[in-house]
């Protein structure tokens, strides 16, 4: 199963071939849990839409029928449920009460875990409206190309170009204001 | 200039930690399980499949999509597909039936499309001396294994699509035959009802009662 590629092996998978869903899994879990990780900026949160990715695609993969790359729907899936983690992670802050416990949750949102690194990029980042975030995770993160991740996100090449810029253009302002 | 060169160094930094070996096997485990439980049994994974391509197009959907006005054409069009793999099988001649290796993809398809056709309800797809009959019943159970069967007394021959567990009546060469079909969880067809049981073992007669039967599991 190692040898095969992402397309063989999700058509296996598309059949009921529950090792060639298993060795996409396996083959991509760290790449979602990356990615995730980026979009949530966190650990916790960037498992649970890990978990949440590949419990969806285990539901979708029957039947599957290739109309693109397998990673490009991949980090769809991906940045969809990072999405709605993300919303519905703020309904709950929104209900919560309890003031110390957002103040908890905020404060373990900025804290990067273990790479305690460049918050302020990071941070930053978040700052990013959503669109503008993900063309910047895909393109400058991730190294794809204005093309690639315009078929990820399902917009134009050139909205991707001008997401990019834009991104750009606020982070180094906002960098220059915060240095 | 300086900034932006920095902030785009600083986001190409791979910072992001590792999933963890364990983490990614308890994640993919988990996902498989899930994968197993969700798999389509019998007949479903055409229906699926078919339910799949006319989903309409969203950003995850793995089929991409085709939209709904397409339905009636691509309905049509397995239909009269079906209709021409059946006739196939009526103008086939010779006494011995025919279940090529190569056939059972296509008989797969046949009953997986009719029963997708009919809600499940498929109990047998039965071709006879060029009269193609399609016997429904109560929807059938989720993990019926599909099984085809060919008869021949003579020249006459019947070619029969149907699931394990199910009761099939036949008519061929002026006998009334009625037997069920069982699987045994593996690659074994018996076939018994009255005086016929037979089995597909490769020590089991080829000839019972008259009739050269053949039969095998159509793994899906």
């Amino acid at each position: 199963m190692k040898d095969l590629d992402d397309e063989t092996l999700a058509q296996r998978a598309g059949k009921g071939e529950a090792k060639a869903f298993e060795a996409l899994a396996l083959r991509h879990a760290d790449r979602v849990f990356r990615m995730a990780w980026k979009w949530c900026g966190n650990r916790a949160d960037a498992e649970d839409v890990t978990q949440e990715v590949f419990m969806k695609l285990a539901g979708k993969m029957h039947g599957y029928r290739p109309r693109g790359k397998f990673t490009t729907w991949l980090y769809q899936v991906t940045l969809n449920q990072a999405r709605d983690h993300h919303r519905a992670r703020k309904r709950r802050l929104r209900h919560e009460s309890d003031f110390t416990a957002q103040q908890a949750l905020l404060k373990d949102e900025g804290a990067n875990d273990e790479n305690a690194g460049p918050e302020k990029i990071a941070e930053m980042l978040h700052r990013l409206p959503e669109g503008e975030k993900e063309a910047v995770l895909l393109v400058v993160c991730d190294g794809m190309s204005h093309r690639e991740a315009a078929s990820v996100l399902g917009c134009a090449e050139k909205t991707v170009s001008w997401r990019v810029f834009s991104a750009k253009k606020k982070l180094t302002e906002w960098y220059g204001h915060a240095g | 200039m300086q900034d932006e060169e920095k902030i785009i160094s600083l986001l190409r930094d791979e910072r992001a930690p590792a999933l963890g070996e364990d983490a990614t096997r308890r994640i993919a485990h988990a996902a498989t399980q899930e994968f197993i439980r969700t798999r389509p049994a019998a007949g479903g994974g055409f229906r699926q499949a078919l339910a799949g391509m006319l989903r309409p197009a969203n950003n995850d959907s793995g089929g991409g999509g085709l939209r709904a006005p397409v339905m009636a054409a691509l309905l049509l069009a397995i239909f009269v597909g079906s209709l021409a793999v059946l006739s196939h099988y009526r103008e086939m001649t010779g006494d011995r039936p025919q279940l090529a290796q190569d056939d059972a993809a296509r008989q797969k398809t046949i009953l997986a499309q009719f029963n997708a056709e009919f809600s499940g309800r498929v109990q047998a797809v039965i071709s006879t001396d060029g009269h193609m009959q399609i016997v429904l019943g109560k929807r059938q159970t989720a993990e019926a294994q599909p099984i085809a069967i060919s008869l021949a007394a003579g020249k006459r021959k019947v070619e029969i699509l149907s699931f394990s567990g199910e009761n099939v009546k036949v008519s061929l060469g002026g006998k009334e035959l009625s037997f069920e079909a069982l699987s045994d969880g593996g690659k074994g067809v018996i076939l018994t009802g009255g005086k016929l049981f037979w089995t597909n073992r490769a020590n089991s007669p080829q000839s019972v009662e008259g009739l050269k039967i053949r039969a095998k599991v159509l793994e899906m």
